[in-house]
């Protein structure tokens, strides 16, 4: 794959003196966030011996994937100690039931952080790519758990990896504009719903490297008269009793030459949507992700050494070591990115968040703190926001 | 300080003997600033002196010690050529920049010295720093009980690069020779930083990424579509 990128003409040598503003309205703040994945959890070597893969190339991308365990939710044994075949159907079925389970699971997580109930709940945005529901996630949970049938919703379905901060950027809007009412993003990932067994090279990647996981993060913005500024004295905290970081902005960039790079599409002689990855797309996204970062941050007046926490998406081993070294990252920056990837595989569009959870519970942040959060995915793209505690 | 001029040179002074203070974590920082918006290949020259005397750290605290460790740290990353050019005893500040730069030239007589509060050593990044460049039975006198490292030994042990009569005259001729860089030379700086701690394995993937882009971006021209060798398999992804 040959990718050229498409440079600004110079960024700015120096960061503008003034942060770009969005508007008068108050920015949403993060007020919790909780996390949850499927019962059961296999080591990669365990796996190997589970679905009787004996290509030692395959066995070799289990193994080197820096991924110690992942949740997932296996076929039953069909006898002989082979897996029995999964349908499209049965996927789909096994998604609906494991998204709304985990995603029930991280929501009332999420909820307890931010010391909120169900009943709080204005708007709920749930996001996921590894099945296709209608009616949509949305609508199942409020039925589920007996949310207020007038909360908002919104689902975003089938973008990717990438697509939390997606959804992050659309419900932080709707928070801007609703202060002092609650909102959700709920992703929700039932990545065994999206496997293909076979043996080739291209299921082997996938099926090395996902796992189940699920994960929400709530947002409200402070009513306009709380003090918004980041050296006010007193900040009103949230019902959490700690203010989580604002979101301050957004800035994405679609490498569209790379399209084809990634994709969740209908494989024909499998009779089943199979996932596809070029090998080279961890190097495509290092790449363009300068370019993405330095918008973000120059259009607030900031350097990169002035982001004290880094946030990326567990993609894998090959992205995130690109990412890091066109970043001029340290591993220190990406402890909690390898840390999830180790624990959990890549979650998909939960990822991120479950590495948000392990910053709050390390304490690490400080008031003035400034984090960048990064997600990378199928268009290909790069999604990053910019939160400051 | 001076900032940045057309040829990138810019320079810092520290003075070692005077107790760490916030102007002189200000004085780091202000040239970190100027260096990283400068965005271009340029040297930093750091000229060190100086030792604090016994009772330097009355005064310190921990939150003044944890922003100078934070703008050294950030010195020691800059996308530029660090150049540090000692003289004398160099203790305190003088040693901690020292030990951050890419290229230490020294007048001759100049000894590091591992300060003491007056009883025993100080126990900062000064320490960690001295342990992993010369290991730690080269330094443990230094580190323990404060002996001082002479020139020979700075130099056996690669602590110090070349002794000569002329150090400013010396990174002058560097800074005219090409040598300098900005964001290139960190990368390849900060994988320096984690060989020493990373298994090959680990290791591997960072270096590939870095290849990579050094292809993309040709020897000296503009950045170019490129590819890295695929010699690490299909393993690892990005959604």
């Amino acid at each position: 794959m040959t990718i050229s990128i498409e440079r600004p003409e110079t960024a700015p040598a120096r960061p503008l003196a003034v942060p770009r503003r969005r508007g008068a309205a108050v920015p949403a703040r993060i007020a919790g966030v909780g996390t949850a994945v499927t019962a059961t959890s296999y080591a990669q070597d365990e796996l190997l011996d589970l679905l009787q893969i004996t290509d030692p190339k395959i066995r070799s991308v289990f193994l080197n994937s820096a991924i110690d365990r992942r949740h997932l939710t296996l076929p039953p044994d069909g006898g002989g100690g082979a897996r029995e075949p999964e349908a499209q159907g049965d996927l789909l079925d096994k998604h609906k039931r494991l998204a709304v389970e985990m995603g029930a699971e991280a929501l009332a997580a999420c909820l307890e952080r931010a010391g909120a109930g169900l009943a709080d709940l204005r708007h709920l945005c749930c996001v996921t790519s590894t099945g296709f529901l209608t009616p949509g996630l949305s609508a199942l949970l409020i039925r589920e758990l007996g949310i207020d049938r007038h909360c908002g919703r919104t689902d975003i379905v089938g973008m990717g990896c990438n697509a939390g901060l997606n959804a992050l950027n659309v419900v932080a809007g709707w928070a801007a504009a609703h202060p002092g009412e609650l909102a959700i993003v709920l992703c929700a990932e039932a990545c065994s719903a999206a496997y293909t067994f076979d043996s080739t090279m291209r299921t082997a990647v996938v099926n090395s490297l996902f796992g189940d996981g699920a994960a929400a993060v709530a947002l409200i913005a402070d009513a306009p008269d709380a003090p918004d500024a980041p050296d006010a004295p007193d900040p009103r905290p949230l019902p959490s009793g700690r203010p989580g970081p604002r979101i301050l902005d957004f800035a994405s960039c679609i490498i569209t030459d790379a399209v084809d790079a990634m994709r969740y599409d209908w494989d024909r002689d499998q009779g089943r949507f199979s996932f596809f990855l070029d090998p080279q797309i961890p190097y495509v996204v290092g790449a363009h992700a300068e370019i993405v970062v330095d918008r973000l941050l120059h259009g607030n007046g900031l350097r990169r050494s002035d982001v004290a926490h880094w946030l990326v998406h567990s993609g894998g081993k090959k992205v995130i070591d690109a990412v890091v070294v066109n970043l001029g990252l340290s591993r220190h920056d990406v402890r909690h990115t390898v840390g999830v990837l180790r624990d959990y595989g890549n979650v998909s569009s939960a990822s991120f968040l479950f590495s948000y959870e392990r910053l709050l519970l390390e304490d690490a942040a400080r008031p003035g703190d400034y984090g960048v959060l990064m997600t990378m995915g199928p268009g290909s793209t790069i999604e990053t926001a910019l939160v400051q505690w | 300080m001076s900032p940045a001029g057309s040829d990138g040179r810019t320079v810092l002074r520290i003075d070692g003997a005077q107790p760490l203070s916030a102007s002189t974590v200000q004085m780091v920082t202000a040239v970190c600033d100027r260096v990283e918006d400068h965005g271009r290949p340029g040297v930093v020259e750091v000229h060190v002196s100086g030792a604090p005397g016994p009772h330097w750290t009355s005064g310190l605290t921990a939150p003044l010690v944890t922003k100078w460790e934070r703008a050294v740290r950030r010195l020691e990353r800059l996308p530029m050529t660090t150049v540090a050019v000692a003289s004398g005893d160099c203790g305190g500040t003088a040693l901690d920049v020292l030990l951050a730069a890419d290229l230490r030239v020294a007048e001759r007589g100049t000894r590091l010295l591992v300060a003491t509060d007056g009883s025993v050593t100080w126990p900062g990044m000064a320490l960690y720093r001295l342990v992993q460049q010369a290991g730690p039975a080269a330094v443990r006198r230094a580190v323990l009980l404060g002996a001082p490292i002479e020139t020979g030994q700075a130099l056996a042990l690669n602590l110090l690069d070349e002794v000569v009569d002329d150090p400013a005259g010396q990174v002058a001729a560097l800074a005219a020779s090409g040598l300098v860089s900005e964001r290139e030379l960190a990368i390849r700086r900060q994988l320096m930083f984690e060989a020493a701690t990373t298994s090959f394995e680990d290791a591997l993937g960072a270096h590939l990424a870095a290849c990579d882009r050094a292809l993309r971006r040709g020897a000296d021209g503009p950045p170019r579509p490129g590819v890295a060798a695929g010699a690490a398999g299909a393993a690892g992804a990005v959604s």
